[in-house]
């Protein structure tokens, strides 16, 4: 199973993106508290695009996938905006971001807590972000 | 097209703020001025309830961080309750309960504004 999305780099489609892979991954086999992590992990990591990778121009667009079988979820990621291998950032501590009065960074530590795998290249001055999680056994043999 | 709303009322000298819909990267600016408000009318003590609350991300977290020294400091807090499984658990995942206090309903998180008050 595929399925692309194309959306806007305006934070209102974080929104639809989240509709989007909350749909998949019901439909992969996901429990609700799963499909929530999912959603929540992708989420963060479009709404990095949008405010960084586009620093925050909303005239560009980006794409996501969705690819699914009986054992894994991978949603790639395709934007042309600047690059960052979010795999190599140090994630702050919550007293670090209270100092600084920002959460920067703390994103990231979502998306490195809810996925199983990250993977990321830049292809052609396209970065290319893979994120998989991997479905329950319950789910890939029901 | 996501909603998200940011409710204030007032109990006593506590704000309360009753969030619904989705506070992501988008809203989050909402509630952000909806805090910034407070604090120029030195309404310092505050309840944020989540239980109309379906979504939220690292940027919604981010204005509870950026808001809450500028609180403490004016001699409040925030406090939050209602919230449901999946909401605490970003807030778990990030280490907030060891910085801010959860309650099950606003009248908790109102008595222990009081208590706190209480000198002995």
């Amino acid at each position: 199973m595929k399925e692309k999305i194309t959306v806007t780099s305006n934070l209102e489609d974080l929104y639809l993106v989240r509709c989007f892979i909350g749909n998949a991954a019901c439909r992969a086999g996901f429990g609700e508290s799963e499909t929530w992590k999912i959603i929540l992990a992708v989420d963060e990591a479009c709404s990095n695009v949008i405010r960084h990778a586009y620093n925050g121009k909303t005239d560009r667009n980006f794409e996501i996938t969705v690819e699914f079988d009986d054992n894994r979820f991978v949603v790639h990621i395709d934007d042309a905006g600047s690059g960052y291998d979010l795999r190599n950032h140090r994630a702050p501590n919550l007293q670090d971001c209270i100092a600084k009065r920002k959460a920067g960074g703390l994103g990231i530590r979502i998306i490195k807590e809810l996925v199983d795998e990250i993977d990321y290249q830049q292809v052609d001055n396209r970065n290319k972000l893979t994120l998989t999680k991997h479905l329950p056994l319950e789910a890939a043999n029901a | 097209m996501s909603n998200f709303n940011c409710t204030l009322r007032t109990i006593e000298e506590f704000s309360i703020l009753d969030l619904s819909g989705d506070l992501d990267a988008h809203t989050a600016s909402i509630l952000e001025k909806k805090f910034q408000e407070l604090i120029e009318n030195k309404s310092f003590k505050i309840v944020v309830t989540f239980s109309n609350l379906n979504y939220i991300s690292s940027a919604g977290l981010g204005v509870f961080m950026g808001v809450i020294e500028d609180i403490r400091s004016g001699g409040g807090d925030i406090k939050f309750s209602n919230t449901s499984d999946n909401i605490y658990q970003v807030f778990d995942m990030l280490g907030f309960p060891l910085l801010y206090e959860f309650f099950d309903d606003e009248s908790e998180a109102i008595e222990k504004f009081k208590t706190s008050n209480v000198v002995s």
